[in-house]
């Protein structure tokens, strides 16, 4: 009985969650515009992200690098470390671990200020006031999560690379031309487009979800909180679910 | 266009509101049954009723925030159920609503609490004329120096002035106020009231006003109408009302 409950609680969930995402088509593509907050959106979701995308990003390469060295060299294929960091961070671990930071970051603040609008009338008094508050809150930050993830991943990318030459120098010295020379020719197009494409759909679930949860909070402050992690926990999940419809998308393509 | 007949607007367009048979549940919480009312022309209307009678939901209904089940509600001639988007959000810059918890943009200055109604719906105007209209607002309320301030560093009372003027910079022709005084001190009570008043005079406003604070309703109301069970119980003047032998009037009076 409990399984019939939770079953249909999340039917209806789901089907409540892609009706405010259609709400996006059929309402934000229509004028009125809000090109002044969407740029702001940018900002706040790209440029202020772009820090803590880096620093992980960063330690993620040198981690990376560092633990597969003593692995390689066993078998004596420690030349090929900058070709498999390489392949692993650009096709895999940078778009994925990148769209989990952007969830923890980005998701749980836009569930938790939305929430917060919600029980405290704030997005009633912007529609009363004659904006439309889903035009004006969640087709903005949509569109600008949607926009700023793939150019966070291609960053968080770059620094990530960067820190594991940074790791492959700490045992030998390889130098900076080789070391992306390396990368550069082994990585082809099927590495490098699908990875990208993916991050648009990351930033899009997150983004929504932390909209729909927040844009449905009840309950106070408590209500903020779970839309806050709610919205994270079931962005980190769809961003899974994403990614392996992606992995099977591309090899009945034919790129992997 | 989906809006009212045109007989229906015809005759109802010079009326600010007029509601016919509204019908509101919540689950099997039937909230209002079936309830009429009629806003005339610069008036100042006060609901009166319990707590939970269904007084907030009755002008989230007339402003659009909550569908009715069944029932009319024509703001200025336009059936509100029957209003596409737009129309609906252009009529919305015609009728103010100070929420009872004021719900201003606790992101924004004061200032740009003001700003966000001006900058959405008249765009024609300049930096200068928006700020001569947010000094106005603000002085009106006799808080012209709380501009550069935040929402969290006023106190209650000049939250809901800063609330009321920024329902009034929109110079809109009716005010849905949601219990205006509550939560405030008497002192800031009777300050709130006192503004409700001069600004219905300045600007010739009708209003609704929600309250069950007799000090409130005795002195802001043209009209008092008692909701209960979720209908039209009774109407007449303040004396009218205190002056009744009814037992569902004087409970509210005692």
């Amino acid at each position: 009985m409990g399984l019939i409950i939770k079953s249909k609680y999340f039917m209806d969930q789901t089907g409540q969650m892609t009706r405010f995402a259609g709400h996006l088509f059929s309402m934000g593509i229509k004028p009125p515009y809000e090109l002044k907050e969407l740029l702001a959106q940018c900002y706040v979701i790209g440029y202020r992200s772009l820090p803590l995308v880096g620093l992980t990003g960063f330690i993620m390469g040198l981690v990376l690098t560092m633990q597969l060295r003593p692995s390689l060299v066993y078998y004596g294929v420690q030349s090929q470390l900058p070709v498999m960091v390489g392949v692993a961070i650009v096709r895999e671990i940078g778009p994925v671990i990148t769209a989990l930071i952007f969830a923890g970051k980005i998701g749980s603040s836009i569930g938790a200020e939305l929430g917060s609008m919600k029980v405290t009338e704030q997005i009633d008094a912007m529609e009363v006031s004659g904006t439309n508050p889903y035009k004006y809150l969640v087709a903005t930050r949509v569109v600008a999560a949607t926009l700023m993830l793939p150019v966070l991943t291609m960053l968080g990318d770059a620094i990530s690379l960067f820190g594991a030459y940074i790791g492959v120098n700490i045992s030998a010295v390889t130098s900076f031309k080789l070391f992306f020379t390396q990368i550069l020719h082994t990585l082809q197009f099927g590495d490098l487009l699908p990875a990208f494409i993916k991050t648009f759909f990351f930033g899009f679930a997150v983004s929504i979800i932390g909209c729909y949860k927040g844009y449905n909070s009840s309950r106070g402050t408590r209500g903020v909180g779970n839309s806050a992690n709610t919205a994270v926990v079931l962005s980190s999940v769809l961003i899974f679910i994403i990614d392996l419809l992606a992995v099977q998308i591309t090899a009945l393509l034919g790129l992997n | 266009m989906s809006k009212a007949a045109p007989a229906d607007k015809q005759s109802n367009s010079q009326i600010p509101i007029v509601i016919k048979g509204l019908c509101k549940d919540f689950g099997e919480n039937k909230v209002l049954r079936d309830f009429s009312l009629k806003l005339n022309k610069e008036e100042n209307l006060v609901v009166l009723g319990r707590s939970g009678s269904g007084k907030s939901v009755l002008i989230k209904c007339i402003i659009g925030l909550l569908k009715p089940d069944s029932g009319k509600i024509i703001v200025f001639g336009n059936n509100v159920d029957l209003l596409t988007h737009h129309e609906l959000d252009m009529l919305r810059t015609q009728v103010g609503f100070l929420f009872q918890s004021n719900a201003l943009y606790d992101s924004m200055t004061v200032r740009e609490n003001l700003e966000f109604p001006l900058r959405r719906h008249w765009f024609e105007l300049s930096q200068q004329e928006v700020d001569d209209m947010v000094m106005e607002a603000l002085n009106n309320v006799n808080l012209g120096h709380t501009a550069d301030m935040m929402p969290a560093e006023l106190s209650g009372g000049m939250a809901k002035r800063i609330a009321l003027a920024r329902t009034m910079i929109l110079r809109p022709k009716i005010i849905l106020y949601d219990e205006p005084t509550t939560g405030l001190d008497p002192v800031t009570a009777r300050e709130i009231e006192h503004l409700i008043l001069q600004l219905h005079i300045k600007y010739k406003t009708s209003s609704i006003i929600i309250s069950h604070d007799m000090n409130c309703v005795k002195n802001t109301a043209d009209r008092v109408v008692l909701l209960l069970n979720g209908k039209c119980y009774t109407e007449g003047t303040f004396e009218e009302l205190k002056n009744s032998e009814d037992e569902n009037v004087r409970q509210f009076f005692e």
